[in-house]
């Protein structure tokens, strides 16, 4: 780990760089509204901004497509796949998002027995360049998950905006490498003692905002441990209808189903879709049998996989990384961090409002009988 | 080549060698793969219909090494069907597997096992008593207690006989209702475990039957005094990649692919849906 101090005029060059040797994506603050994330576009470089928060969009889709074409069977070719790791390099993403790549590689690639060969393809060569977030949106809540909203390790290259120019932190020597080629030069020291200070007054917006989701105990123990009381799910969950927006704009979440396709001469193809839990059919069996047909429990089990399930089976880390993007693409207005919290409200009285529709809206879909 | 290029999703070749109806409604299906597949007493495998989809079954033939296999299904839903309609010999079916934990048979070793089945429960019940019976001598006894809705509902009818003089080993049967020419015990297969003359304290129980069976099951052994850590339970869930990864089968935190299909009651006994 080494310190450079890079001016704000090379950051197209750090990103010219990257795309000539990589497929490039990135999170973009460039145009109106908020940042986004998309392929980098040549032409578009000079104009590049880097964002002060997490993207609109989830990254995963680059390292998990929405659809992963998996086998063609019956060929027997293609039972071992000789897949080339792909080239790729992200640029611009948050620690959220960088917490949720962890989620997935613990799932696809660090498992003990199963990994999956398409995903280490679309990971392993994967070249990450973070930025420390310099602002926050009212829905972040990476401070009350265990995260923060900087990255500590994990990136090829991390970028602090300091003053008018970079404060450059390297993770690795491809990294490093990298960033000497553009022209860095060391970083002054008292450029790491206005990073700290930024640092930490982020952190203290992030704190204040959340101050009042606020547990004794953290969310993990929770959840654990509220296993048949489901008053909060059943209050807060009053509005969900069950779309799945939270789960597919989730950088945590990565269930999935597989699929075969006929192609011709007798050759199938299976492909890897995103799937959702909040669907009804998702754990439908055989003769319409279903552990989760009504809504709440379906609502209950969201948080059960990411505050208890993934926890218990990989070391402890939550399935959540508090971006808050559940939270601003929910139709029914449901707040994790509310649910969350009034798990250990005794009485509904003691909990938030349940939440109500969009002024105008009407989550069920029913035409209003008034 | 490295382990990680293995793909996980991929069938191997499963041809159906013969196809043997069991019952109106239950067919058995022997399948020659393309390459050797070892699996151990309760592990299941995905079978692939091809253009169809895949679905779990615990095999029916004995666990070991083989290149053959056999399936026993009943018509349930849609790749139940689509088999039963149109799969015959000759098919060129897909297995992925074999997946999931398996009965923890060395906890059984010196014990008595008390195997409670019902209706197609039977089939994979099947595999884990031909577990018992290549490894007999290590058990103490092997109590068999299986319940159907009529005569005709019973699965391997014909290797009752053969089981039932096994050493060690006493089968049992009931149907649900009275029925023309059946002179033994009638009622759900709860009833035979009201007589049951085992010491409690040193069986272990296996179960596999549908979803309101195991709960009834589960209940009386509980009012029996069985310790809830004894009670193994083939659970009833939708498992598709079998992998542990697409989350759709678990029980609590217990993935009913990796960590099951047959769980220990103990372990699960606390979360909710257990039986639906």
């Amino acid at each position: 780990m080494s310190f450079f101090q890079i001016s704000r005029d090379s950051l197209p060059d750090l990103l010219a760089a990257l795309y000539d040797r990589r497929e490039l994506f990135w999170v973009n603050s460039s145009g109106e509204g908020k940042p986004r994330f998309s392929r980098a576009i040549k032409d578009e470089i000079p104009d590049y901004v880097l964002p002060p928060y997490r993207g609109v969009e989830p990254i995963k889709g680059i390292l998990f497509p929405p659809k992963q074409e998996v086998a063609e069977y019956p060929e027997p070719s293609r039972k071992i796949l000789d897949i080339e790791p792909k080239e790729r390099a992200i640029f611009g993403i948050t620690a959220c998002d960088l917490e949720g790549i962890r989620i997935f590689d613990r799932v696809f690639m660090e498992d003990d027995e199963f990994i999956d060969p398409f995903y280490v393809a679309n990971r392993k060569n994967l070249f990450i360049v973070t930025v420390d977030c310099t602002d926050i949106y009212p829905s972040c809540f990476c401070s009350l998950v265990g995260g923060q909203p900087f990255p500590e390790n994990g990136f090829d290259i991390n970028l602090t905006p300091v003053e008018n120019s970079y404060l450059v932190e390297t993770g690795t020597t491809d990294g490093e490498e990298l960033i000497r080629e553009i022209g860095a030069h060391e970083a002054p020291k008292d450029l790491i003692t206005s990073r700290e200070k930024i640092r930490k007054a982020v952190i203290s917006r992030l704190e204040k905002q959340n101050q009042p989701f606020e547990t004794p105990k953290d969310f993990i123990d929770l959840v654990t441990e509220n296993q048949k009381q489901a008053k909060s799910y059943e209050h807060h969950g009053s509005t969900c209808v069950s779309c799945g927006a939270c789960t597919y704009i989730c950088p945590g979440c990565f269930c999935f189903a597989i699929s075969d396709n006929p192609l011709e001469n007798g050759i199938f193809q299976r492909s890897t879709t995103w799937d959702s839990c909040q669907f009804s059919g998702f754990s439908r069996m055989a003769g319409m049998l279903n552990p989760r047909g009504k809504m709440v429990q379906r609502f209950a089990h969201r948080y059960n996989h990411k505050f208890f399930h993934y926890p218990w089976r990989y070391g402890g880390h939550p399935a959540c990384v508090g971006c808050g993007r559940c939270i601003d693409n929910c139709m029914g207005r449901i707040d994790m961090r509310a649910t969350l919290r009034d798990l250990s409200a005794q009485s509904v009285s003691a909990m938030y409002p349940a939440p109500s529709p969009l002024p105008g809206e009407n989550p069920t879909g029913q035409t209003d009988s008034k | 080549m490295p382990d990680e290029m293995k793909n996980i999703y991929y069938p191997i070749e499963a041809e159906v060698i013969k196809v043997i109806p069991e019952t109106p409604t239950i067919k058995t299906f022997r399948f020659r793969l393309s390459e050797t597949l070892s699996f151990r007493a309760g592990q299941f495998v995905q079978l692939t219909v091809p253009g169809i989809g895949e679905a779990p079954f615990t095999p029916s033939s004995a666990p070991g090494e083989s290149k053959e296999l056999e399936i026993t299904i009943l018509r349930a839903g849609r790749v139940t069907d689509y088999l039963h309609d149109n799969i015959d010999e000759g098919s060129r079916t897909g297995i992925r597997g074999p997946f999931g934990e398996g009965y923890p048979t060395d906890k059984f070793k010196g014990h008595t096992v008390l195997v409670v089945g019902g209706g197609v429960g039977l089939a994979p019940m099947r595999a884990g008593i031909y577990g018992l019976f290549q490894e007999v001598d290590d058990y103490k006894r092997i109590s068999i207690k299986f319940g159907a809705r009529t005569p005709e509902d019973f699965c391997f009818a014909e290797e009752f006989d053969d089981w039932a003089k096994k050493p060690k080993t006493d089968l049992t049967l009931t149907i649900d209702k009275p029925y023309p020419g059946w002179t033994g015990r009638v009622g759900v297969v709860t009833v035979l475990l009201d007589e049951l003359d085992v010491d409690i304290d040193d069986t272990y129980v296996i179960s596999c039957g549908p979803e309101i069976m195991l709960k009834f099951v589960t209940l009386k052994l509980m009012d029996l005094g069985f310790d809830p850590y004894h009670i193994y339970l083939s659970m009833n869930r939708r498992m598709s990649c079998g992998l542990g990864k697409c989350h759709r089968c678990n029980i609590g935190p217990y993935y009913i692919c990796k960590d099951g299909p047959d769980m220990c009651y103990g372990d699960i006994m606390n979360y909710p849906n257990v039986f639906g």
